[in-house]
């Protein structure tokens, strides 16, 4: 089963139809009984950094994510749902992160190109991953003003070029998986990132 | 690549899709659910709905679409046409609609903007424009109510406001334009694109090929909306996409594997061969005609260098393995029946066997300048 952990923020529905189409089964939880019981995580979000932080304490769920996450739980965080992931963000106000990626969410600077960077973005990469399984440098669909820095290279799966800027699109380490796009409506090709994720086993 | 975005219109009437010319004289056109899925397989890149039902009753069906199509594609879509109040858009973001947009009703209260962006986020706000240049041609009016009322406000002012206010992409309708396929309006776009930090989608107008690269390739806009081309099958997102591709628009494109790209040629057509163009990357001059097998594409797609099947000694033949004179393989373009290739290459040395650059040297000229007798 895949618990898609709903704390309050953001169009969950996007990711239920796309689990769906690919023929699993979700439930949209914040309790932290099925959250422990599912066999893959999913961890959506939009909205600011500093509210989605705030959610999920108030829910109780910070422990029990970092938890399972330690115990190698298949876990896949979504652009603000990756995000947290990280050590902290300067996003509206300084806040403190989940941790379980290190580096830091920054505002994305390019006087060249339009912030937020939103549309269809090509994947670059040098190695192949699990998470690219079946894939030959796909788009994805991005939205955001943030994006990772001072992360560690070896976390870092693949990235978009942007104006001058390199965004990281994609991290994994381990059992923990993490999207800067979205890969619930990047159409094939993010079907088959989601794919990849779901047949990982703890 | 940061790439521009294609994306079919679907103006939904009474639960079917239909399109009108100059907003008025609408035709019905079909299933709003199984044109979905046709632009999805196609390559949109996203796909707005506009709601253009009049009587409040048959709203519901327009949720019922709404659920069934979020169910099918998995590119970003918007809703829009009567979204009236925060309820409404909860209601249509609830049914899996990524984005609402919203046009008369942002006029009458620009609050709406802010509600929505601070309740939903700013990348959930299209605002949606129709613009209609002024008599006095000094700039264009917002218009509301499809199109029959001029609000006397000016387009640029109001830009400026909406996006102060959080809106998150700009959907821009040109009514002069709308519906003629002349092509979009691009001193408007361009005037209101260099506002904004948020995309702008340039609609109305759109009538061919060339009208999507017009757009793109002067930065007017950064995704080209069009409803009645696509709907009538005059063109298809991947023949647009394919010709943004060849003009150098950054497009998000299936990239084919060799076999795939050789699979759509129709070699049968010519007793196994393809007549191959060969033009000179950098000056444009076609250099020679030859032909290709399906073995020699391969090699020549695989090893980038130019191989051919030589008609006369009836073999492959790899240009340049006897002269050194090399054909080095740019891109390969095939032509809009799949029967003929033009290949751009850089030549080593001279590409005819008589050491000219071009196998055609022999004239006969025609231009007065040039004429054989003077």
């Amino acid at each position: 089963m895949i618990a898609i952990i709903d704390y309050g923020m953001g169009n969950l529905k996007s990711v239920v139809n796309a689990c769906h189409a690919l023929g699993h089964e979700v439930i949209i939880t914040a309790q932290k009984k099925r959250i422990q019981e599912a066999d893959h995580l999913i961890l959506p979000g939009v909205g600011a950094f500093p509210d989605c932080m705030e959610n999920l304490a108030a829910q109780g769920l910070i422990d029990v994510i970092k938890h399972e996450v330690q115990n190698n739980k298949p876990l896949l965080g979504i652009c603000l749902g990756m995000q947290v992931l990280f050590e902290q963000s300067d996003e509206v106000r300084p806040c403190a992160g989940l941790g379980l990626f290190k580096g830091k969410i920054t505002k994305m600077h390019d006087d060249t190109v339009k912030i937020p960077h939103i549309g269809w973005n090509r994947l670059e990469y040098k190695d192949s991953d699990p998470m690219l399984k079946g894939l030959n440098h796909p788009f994805v669909y991005y939205v955001h003003s943030y994006y990772a820095s001072g992360y560690e290279e070896s976390d870092l799966i693949a990235s978009s070029n942007y104006g001058s800027l390199q965004i990281p699109g994609a991290f994994r380490k381990n059992n923990l998986w993490a999207t800067q796009f979205h890969p619930e409506k990047s159409g094939n090709d993010g079907l088959t990132i989601l794919q990849n994720f779901l047949e990982t086993t703890q | 690549m940061h790439t521009k975005r294609i994306i079919p219109c679907l103006d939904v009437k009474d639960g079917q899709v239909v399109k009108g010319v100059n907003f008025v004289g609408l035709k019905e056109i079909g299933d709003p659910i199984a044109l979905a899925k046709q632009y999805y397989e196609q390559g949109a890149d996203e796909l707005v709905f506009l709601d253009i039902t009049a009587t409040h009753e048959v709203r519901n069906t327009m949720v019922d679409i709404v659920e069934a199509v979020a169910k099918e594609i998995h590119i970003p879509f918007t809703v829009g046409g009567g979204i009236k109040n925060v309820d409404d858009m909860k209601t249509m973001l609830r049914c899996g609609a990524d984005k609402v947009s919203l046009n008369s009703a942002a006029v009458k209260d620009p609050s709406l903007i802010q509600k929505g962006a601070e309740m939903f986020g700013s990348q959930c706000i299209v605002i949606a424009i129709d613009a209609k240049q002024r008599e006095t041609k000094d700039g264009w009016n917002v218009v509301i109510h499809g199109g029959r009322i001029d609000t006397g406000i000016d387009v640029l002012d109001w830009v400026k406001q909406v996006t102060k206010l959080g809106a998150g992409e700009i959907l821009l309708t040109s009514m002069d334009a709308d519906g003629t396929k002349q092509g979009f309006d691009i001193a408007l776009c361009k005037a209101v694109n260099d506002l904004i930090e948020v995309p702008l989608i340039a609609s109305g107008g759109c009538g061919a090929l060339s009208h999507f690269y017009d757009v793109f390739s002067q930065d007017a806009a950064d995704a080209a909306l069009a409803a009645s081309l696509f709907h009538y099958n005059d063109l298809s997102i991947h023949e647009v996409k394919q010709y943004l591709s060849y003009r150098g628009i950054a497009i998000r494109n299936h990239v084919p594997s060799i076999e795939e790209w050789i699979s759509r040629l129709d070699f049968d057509k010519q007793g196994g061969l393809i007549p191959v163009i060969v033009q000179d990357e950098q000056s444009d001059e076609v250099l020679m005609l030859a032909y290709m097998s399906k073995k020699s594409l391969q090699i020549t797609m695989e090893k980038g260098l130019a191989c051919y099947f030589s008609r006369s000694r009836n073999c492959l033949w790899l240009k340049g393995e006897t002269s050194n004179h090399f054909q080095h393989v740019k891109q390969l373009c095939m032509d809009c029946d799949h029967d003929t290739l033009l290949m751009r290459v850089e030549q080593d040395g001279a590409a005819c066997h008589t050491q000219a650059h071009s196998c055609f040297y022999t004239t006969y000229d025609f231009r007065e300048e040039n004429t054989n007798e003077k």
